[in-house]
């Protein structure tokens, strides 16, 4: 059980500071779970009770080994957020930050209510 | 002039320069993270070198078999072992169609490939390297010129 709540966890993604709010595809994620969609703002979809994924968005440059003699300069997108806003998301769901698509391919539950969303930028 | 494993280094980035899949993106030796303006691209190795003194009397002549690597990256959310393919056919034919590098080597075969993925980018990567086995002969004192 995580020490925190997930009201807790809530100040450490607040927007008016280093959060960003994230939009989850409405097909595959937002009606599979239960949700229904009422409105998108930008970047940002409200669910049914008027709640946001917010999240911190990190996509520093990393080098990338792959093996060769050099590596590959790369960002490397990752959204941690509170796992209660992300409990039904599963690989390949898609997911929208700052008007730029993603698909998830890694969920990362540290088991303290949070939540790491590895993400694959698409086209 | 150049030792003649630098001249040969060079005819290979000639030889590969320009092919459809790569263009202009080939990088000799080199050493710097490659960002995705950059790609797809070959980067061009010589790593090792065997020698054997095959005659007696002085100044000897050296047989030389140089591995030179040469490195496909590539990018792409999918196909991208089928990128690493398609490379495959432009590098390779390249090779074949000049075994000699403009005289510089009795042979060139490529002789070994293998392929490398990284899903930890934006984006999947994948690396294809394929070992070039070049043989050339020089005399011991004079390394400059291929005989």
């Amino acid at each position: 059980m995580a020490v925190e709540t997930a009201d807790d966890l809530a100040v450490f993604f607040n927007t008016n500071d280093f959060g960003v709010a994230a939009s989850k595809d409405r097909d595959n994620l937002l009606l599979e779970s239960g949700f229904s969609l009422l409105a998108e703002d930008g970047s940002q979809i409200l669910f049914s009770d008027g709640s946001s994924v917010n999240g911190i968005f990190d996509n520093d440059f990393v080098e990338v080994d792959a093996g060769g003699g050099v590596g590959f300069a790369l960002q490397q997108p990752r959204f941690v957020c509170r796992t209660a806003d992300v409990s039904t998301t599963v690989e390949g769901d898609s997911i929208s930050i700052n008007s730029v698509n993603y698909t998830i391919r890694i969920v990362q539950d540290d088991g303290t209510g949070v939540t790491t969303l590895v993400l694959e930028k698409q086209l | 002039m150049t030792h003649v494993r630098q001249q040969i280094r060079d005819q290979i980035v000639t030889n590969l320069t320009g092919l459809p899949t790569t263009g202009s993106n080939v990088f000799r030796s080199r050493i710097f993270p490659l960002e995705q303006t950059k790609l797809p691209a070959l980067c061009i190795f010589t790593k090792s070198e065997a020698t054997e003194f095959d005659t007696i009397t002085l100044a000897r002549s050296v047989n030389r078999v140089l591995d030179v690597a040469v490195e496909a990256y590539v990018i792409g959310i999918l196909n991208y072992d089928n990128a690493l393919d398609g490379i495959a056919v432009e590098v390779e034919e390249a090779i074949a169609a000049d075994v000699t590098l403009n005289n510089l080597a009795k042979d060139a075969q490529v002789v070994a490939f293998e392929a490398d993925y990284s899903g930890d980018g934006e984006q999947p990567v994948a690396v294809g390297r394929f070992t070039i086995s070049v043989q050339y002969r020089t005399k011991e004192n004079d390394v400059e010129t291929a005989v």
